[in-house]
């Protein structure tokens, strides 16, 4: 094991950033959010929407387990804040690891809910449906904006439940009732897919978007040309919605996922401090052995 | 011969596919009375069925190489063969769960189509459609199969039918076999009413008596199929799907994504050193991104988020949105290449130039 610190060993590496990790999930330390500008303009998107009598919003869920981590909070957010507010939403994918999930966690939260106001109910069907997966890439959503009739587009619910028995879908018509799309996504692709392709010449949702940090840059450019409404970066946006969701809902339990949000911050100034680190070994190492840098 | 028809067929359909959806996705929904996309959900299917197609080759090619290793015993045998038992196990599990979603929809269908019925039967009487049966008769069909269905239901809320030995499952379902139960008498209570109506005639029959029951079959739909959910929550089969996918396969993903994290750290410490102009830039505006969306870069300026803000917004979005534009180019490019097959030489023995 090398202590030499201009080839320090990756293992102590390692050793240092899981201790940096564990210690504050262990003592569930929480340090509160930094205020991001984008987490406060989606979330204002969604607590003006009015969704009139025929309105629906539609969730995209395009992650797997892979990046549970900061698309499970992001997305447990935006569908609790749409249940909060009685805005009718319907979950879909395009990504298949996603199917499971597109049930679960609706559910999670509605009971979750429920058990914070007794006597109030959300229930499958009639606050939300679930669309499934849905194979096809661009190709299926190139087909979502033409459709005059959304229940004969994707004809049932994951369950195989025709939509036009399900009271949520009884006033939806076709895509111009879309008001909101909002998109998880861990995954590169499927985001532009729909920036380009859920619209017509009639009609543009509003859309929102959450991402894994590695996906921030990517999105800066649609913020820039109002082509997205508002944006969740990575945990880090999830932290400061949920700060806002407190806020407004005081009675609103902590969120667990704050504790690996802080530790990653944590993570983060020991990045910065190997960086440093390294740089200086460098500086030093190069001025003791005459100008060689290694 | 042969090969060069075979490579004028793959050339034409791959022709007329792209031709198509340029086409769909450029022109009107309705040109007079012409509609180009008639067939779209149709041809959509077929794409998608291409793609259905992947991966039942990619199956037959694990199976093959995999088989193959672990029938001759050669090595990686042993890992070979937990990848099949493991794609086996999942394989099974998620047609079981498949098969058992589409089993509690077929279910709910029954009495959500009877409660449709109810409602179209007093729309046709109203718009005094001749072209369908009289209300009556109508009617009492409606209320045969209502009775034909009830003792299944009946059965399935049963106290003593579905049982669980968990606590909060348990108190669910008797939650939603309570609102079961009463939506069961409630559409036993219609049909009584109805019988009445049936009765009195066509001339004094009371429709609102078929929204009533029509509200009542809806409500019993749902308190069955939750029901009906809730109990394969609780099946072993849908248990032993969770425990792999959530508590296996959600674990195994996340903990493979999170090492990125720990090779970041060991990349960053060797890789980003200083030793230019350049690299100090690069540095300083890693450094304030990083800060300024981290509760602790707050400690050391308020400003720290917003000039993390102008750095994405400015410089990043800047430089991105040219590295967009270069790529769609490049991507329509090598879209048109394809389109023409011009970038596919090998479709056949006699197109593959210069191969020996």
């Amino acid at each position: 094991m090398s202590w030499d610190l201009r080839n320090l060993d990756r293992r102590i590496m390692y050793a240092v950033l899981l201790l940096a990790l564990a210690i504050p999930i262990g003592y569930e330390f929480v340090l509160p959010p930094t205020r991001l500008q984008n987490a406060d303009k989606m979330y204002e998107v969604i607590k003006n929407l009015d969704l009139g009598e025929k309105g629906v919003v539609f969730v995209a869920f395009d992650w797997g387990p892979s990046t549970v981590a900061e698309n499970g909070p992001q997305t447990e957010l935006v569908i609790e804040h749409l249940m909060r507010r009685r805005l009718r939403f319907a979950t879909f994918s395009q990504y298949y690891l996603a199917a499971p999930l597109l049930d679960s966690v609706p559910r999670k939260i509605a009971e979750r809910l429920m058990a914070e106001y007794p006597g109030q109910t959300w229930e499958y069907g009639k606050d939300w449906v679930n669309l499934g997966y849905r194979p096809g890439d661009s190709i299926f959503i190139q087909g979502i904006p033409k459709s005059t009739n959304l229940a004969e587009y994707f004809k049932s619910d994951a369950n195989g439940i025709s939509l036009s028995q399900i009271p949520l879908w009884k006033h939806v018509g076709g895509f111009g009732d879309i008001k909101l799309l909002a998109q998880i996504t861990g995954l590169t692709n499927t985001f532009s897919t729909l920036v380009q392709f859920f619209k017509n010449e009639k009609h543009t949702p509003l859309l929102v978007h959450g991402c894994t940090s590695i996906g921030i840059p990517d999105a800066y450019i649609y913020l820039d040309s109002n082509q997205l409404n508002g944006l969740l970066e990575g945990i880090a946006g999830a932290a400061w919605y949920a700060e806002r969701l407190k806020q407004e809902y005081t009675e609103r339990k902590p969120d667990k996922f704050l504790v690996p949000f802080t530790a990653l911050g944590i993570a983060h100034l020991v990045l910065l401090a190997l960086i440093l680190l390294g740089n200086l070994s460098v500086f030093f190492g190069t001025k003791r052995s005459g100008g060689v840098a290694r | 011969m042969e090969s060069g028809y075979r490579s004028r067929i793959i050339k034409l359909f791959t022709f007329l596919g792209g031709a198509y959806f340029f086409l769909y996705f450029f022109l009107p929904k309705k040109i007079y009375d012409f509609e180009f996309g008639r067939f779209h959900i149709e041809i959509s299917k077929g794409y998608q069925t291409i793609g259905v197609m992947a991966v039942g080759i990619g199956l037959m090619k694990l199976l093959s190489v995999h088989g193959s290793r672990i029938i001759f015993r050669r090595k990686g045998a042993f890992n070979s063969s937990a990848l099949l038992v493991g794609l086996v196990t999942m394989l099974l599990l998620a047609i079981g769960d498949w098969l058992g979603g589409l089993d509690i929809a077929k279910k709910s269908a029954t009495i959500s189509n009877l409660a449709d019925f109810a409602t179209v039967i007093r729309t046709d009487y109203e718009q005094k459609r001749s072209d369908r049966k009289p209300l009556l008769v109508r009617t009492d069909l409606l209320l045969q199969s209502v009775e034909q269905q009830l003792p299944e239901i009946s059965r399935e809320f049963n106290p003593t039918e579905l049982q669980s030995s968990d606590a909060a499952a348990q108190l669910k379902i008797t939650q939603i076999r309570a609102e079961g139960v009463k939506a069961l008498s409630s559409v036993q209570e219609s049909s009584v009413g109805l019988r009445a109506e049936i009765q009195k005639g066509e001339d004094r029959f009371n429709l609102e008596q078929l929204s009533g029951i029509s509200a009542a079959l809806s409500s019993l739909s749902q308190a069955r199929q939750r029901l009906l959910l809730t109990s394969f929550d609780q099946s072993k089969l849908k248990r032993f799907y969770n425990i792999l996918f959530q508590g296996v396969f959600n674990a195994l993903g996340a903990a493979m994504f999170s090492l990125l994290g720990f090779y970041l750290v060991s990349a960053a410490y060797r890789a980003f050193r200083v030793r230019s102009v350049e690299s100090g830039l690069m540095m300083a505006t890693a450094v304030v991104v990083m800060l300024g969306q981290i509760p602790f870069g707050l400690y050391i300026s308020e400003s720290m988020p917003a000039i993390r803000l102008w750095f994405m917004q400015i410089p990043n979005a800047a430089s991105l949105r040219a590295i967009t534009f270069g790529a769609a180019i490049a991507g329509l490019i090598m879209a048109v290449r394809m389109w023409l097959s011009i970038e596919s030489r090998s479709f056949s023995k006699d197109d593959k130039r210069g191969a020996k």
